[in-house]
């Protein structure tokens, strides 16, 4: 079951399937580190819900929640 | 011969110029504050240049200040690149560093933020680093300067063979490709730690709360504004108006002393001391105010602002990014307005730029205090707080009006990270404060020095180089008095009142030192038609043009004087508005 990035419960970790953005933001995130089978965790939420903060590849991230809709994850490691 | 450095934002690249040259850059716990390259002499080789660069992610440019690093990299050849990584975000750096090694360009690798990996636990394998990346890894500590010899020797000795790199090239590859080989070199050298939440996280438990975060941040800020403008910030300043005081009597006396003639005594007392002199009480709280300014920078809060804040400030048309100029904007509006280049949308961009003004720099400030402890004693914290809180309110109301007229259309992201809290070194604090208040002390000797002169000459004389008996028949009378009954409405059409405004222009300070000069021994009281005046004059002077510093600024950012001009006429006209409406709401 894919389900976008912001979907996730906060402490939730998924793997990334999919980004679906229009350039350049795809391959910005794609640099960032969110390629195919990256383990992705929901950190918190900003008091109002955006922006997001997530943590893979060792390191932490803030994202808009759009942003973060366009990142799709599942559970299963492998696509 | 040249060194360039080349790191992700915030991973220390300007901490590490400054070791390296003995410059002293502006350093601050945010991404993004270097903004342009920066040059300067390696320390004890003074044929190397070395070169600071806007961090960035990759080299393909997402935003300004990273094409500024990209076009340089793209265009010169710098005999040695040092690569800045972060060790605690090793992953994601050697994403650039991978990209780097690709351009076959002399890549020497330095691992920064040793201690802080070490306090976590993990631990970097560098010899197999080494190896597995084909170029040299030196493992430094910046803020403390350790493993800096060692890296000058390896950077220096890489410029002078022209080394080969040993990595092949892989030149079509794409991120998924990259970040397979990182995690590989990353599996093989990195032992990580158990992870436990770390003192950053425990603390951002409570300053990112759901619940807790804005009344944190409420608290903070009030905090920021009360030192300078509250009882430590008076007391200072009168300490430092009593020092003046004594300073101008002793003065004033040993030129008596010495017999000078009168019109020399009146230059100095009355032109230099007066005018420029006016300005120093101020100086206390200006700095408290930079100084709170630079640990809100370097303990990492500043970023986390911008976090909270973002959503707030879209509904100005604004983005969490716009936080931090608008913050900087409270010292001086050129740091504020050259900040907005590490932000992505154009348009998010120039609003904050047209909306930095607003924010009242440390240069108002006497104009505030100054007019408030005069006409409105007892009241006059609140009448100081009243201006701040005002030009905010205002840009608040500007930016949902101009967001609502500009074609909306194309979200902006917010990709940053939040740094981890770093304790502030009293060095990179004193060093931002002196830098400040060094400026302050230029434009006062310079700039605020020849304004007082020239007032006090235009004033004391007539065109015929007479005495002026009176202050309307003076050279200024003539010169400005035209102007003044633009401003009569308004509750201060008065000679020293307009005066300092035309050389409030040229630079904020010289308003407070205008009025001192200009109302001498007759005081404040007949410059400004009571206290609707006076509040209408405040008002005034927290919404006109900016400065000429500040306009050159925001010429430079929006390229092309047509803004400038427009912000300078916009700004002015809308100040009259207000300051009428806040005469006659005052009973004027």
């Amino acid at each position: 079951m894919r389900k976008a990035l912001n979907r996730l419960r906060i402490g939730e970790s998924a793997y990334v399937a999919q980004v679906k953005a229009e350039e350049p933001l795809c391959t910005r995130l794609l640099e960032l580190g969110f390629t195919p089978g990256t383990k992705v965790t929901l950190r918190r939420m900003a008091p109002l819900g955006d922006p997001l903060e997530v943590s893979l590849r060792g390191y932490r991230l803030t994202l808009n929640r759009w942003d973060a809709a366009a990142i799709f994850v599942q559970k299963d490691k492998r696509l | 011969m040249t060194i360039a450095l080349v790191g992700n934002p915030n991973c220390g690249k300007t901490t590490l110029f400054n070791s390296l040259t003995g410059a002293d850059q502006h350093v601050g716990n945010w991404p993004g504050v270097t903004v342009e390259q920066k040059t300067g002499r390696l320390i004890g080789y003074p044929e190397v240049g070395v070169i600071d660069l806007p961090g960035l992610y990759s080299l393909k440019a997402y935003t300004p200040e990273e094409a500024v690093a990209c076009e340089y990299l793209q265009r010169e050849a710098p005999g040695a690149v040092i690569n800045i990584v972060d060790a605690t975000a090793l992953e994601r750096s050697l994403y650039l560093t991978m990209q780097l090694l690709e351009r076959g360009l002399p890549v020497i690798v330095a691992l920064n933020m040793m201690d802080e990996m070490q306090r976590r636990g993990d631990s970097i394998d560098i010899e197999l680093l080494t190896q597995a990346l084909g170029v040299p890894v030196v493992p430094i500590c910046a803020r403390k300067g350790e493993g800096l010899e060692q890296l000058i020797d390896v950077a220096l000795g890489q410029a002078l063979s022209h080394r080969e790199t040993k990595f092949t090239k892989h030149l079509d590859d794409g991120p998924c490709e990259r970040y397979r080989r990182i995690e590989d070199i990353v599996a093989q050298t990195v032992t990580k730690a158990k992870r436990r939440a770390n003192v950053s996280e425990r603390i951002d438990g409570v300053v990112l709360h759901s619940v807790l975060a804005y009344p944190v941040f409420a608290l903070v800020m009030l905090l920021v504004f009360w030192l300078p403008f509250g009882v430590i910030g008076r007391f200072m300043q009168q300490l430092a108006a009593s020092s003046m005081e004594g300073l101008q009597v002793w003065l004033s006396d040993l030129l008596a002393g010495l017999a000078v003639s009168p019109w020399l005594h009146g230059l100095v007392i009355d032109g230099v001391l007066a005018g420029v002199g006016s300005l120093m009480p101020f100086l206390p709280v200006i700095l408290l105010l930079f100084i709170c300014l630079s640990l809100l920078e370097d303990s990492g809060y500043m970023a986390r602002c911008a976090w909270i804040m973002d959503r707030p400030l879209r509904g100005m048309g604004l983005a969490g990014q716009s936080f931090i100029p608008l913050l900087l904007g409270f010292g001086c509006t050129v740091p504020a307005v050259l900040a907005t280049r590490s932000m992505k949308e154009e348009k998010h961009r120039r609003m904050t730029v047209m909306l930095a003004p607003l924010m009242s720099c440390g240069a108002k400030t006497p104009v505030y205090t100054l007019l408030a402890s005069a006409f409105f004693s007892e009241k006059a914290f609140r009448v100081v707080v009243c201006m701040y809180a005002g030009g905010l309110m205002l840009a608040v109301v500007i930016g949902r009006f101009l967001r609502g007229t500009a074609a909306s259309g194309g979200s902006s992201s917010f990709v940053m990270e939040l740094p981890s809290y770093r304790l502030p070194t009293a060095r990179n604090v004193l060093h931002s404060v002196m830098h400040r208040a060094g400026d302050f002390a230029k434009r006062a000797f310079s700039v605020i020095l020849l304004a007082s002169v020239m007032i006090w000459l235009l004033r004391s004389f007539t065109f015929s180089m007479e005495e002026a008996e009176t202050l309307q028949s003076s050279m200024l009378a003539r010169l400005a008095g035209w102007l003044v009954p633009v401003f009569s409405p308004l509750g201060f059409g008065s000679l020293a009142a307009v005066t300092a405004l035309l050389c409030g222009v040229l630079a904020k300070e010289n308003i407070v030192s205008t009025l001192v000069l200009m109302s001498g021994a007759a005081g404040l009281n007949t410059a400004f038609a009571g206290q609707a005046g006076a509040a209408a004059y405040l008002t005034f002077v927290l919404l006109y043009s900016p400065c000429v510093a500040a306009l050159a600024a925001i010429r430079r950012e929006l390229g092309g004087w047509r803004w400038a001009f427009w912000a300078a006429m916009w700004q002015t006209s809308f100040a009259w508005v207000c300051a009428w409406v806040v005469f006659r709401f005052m009973g004027g």
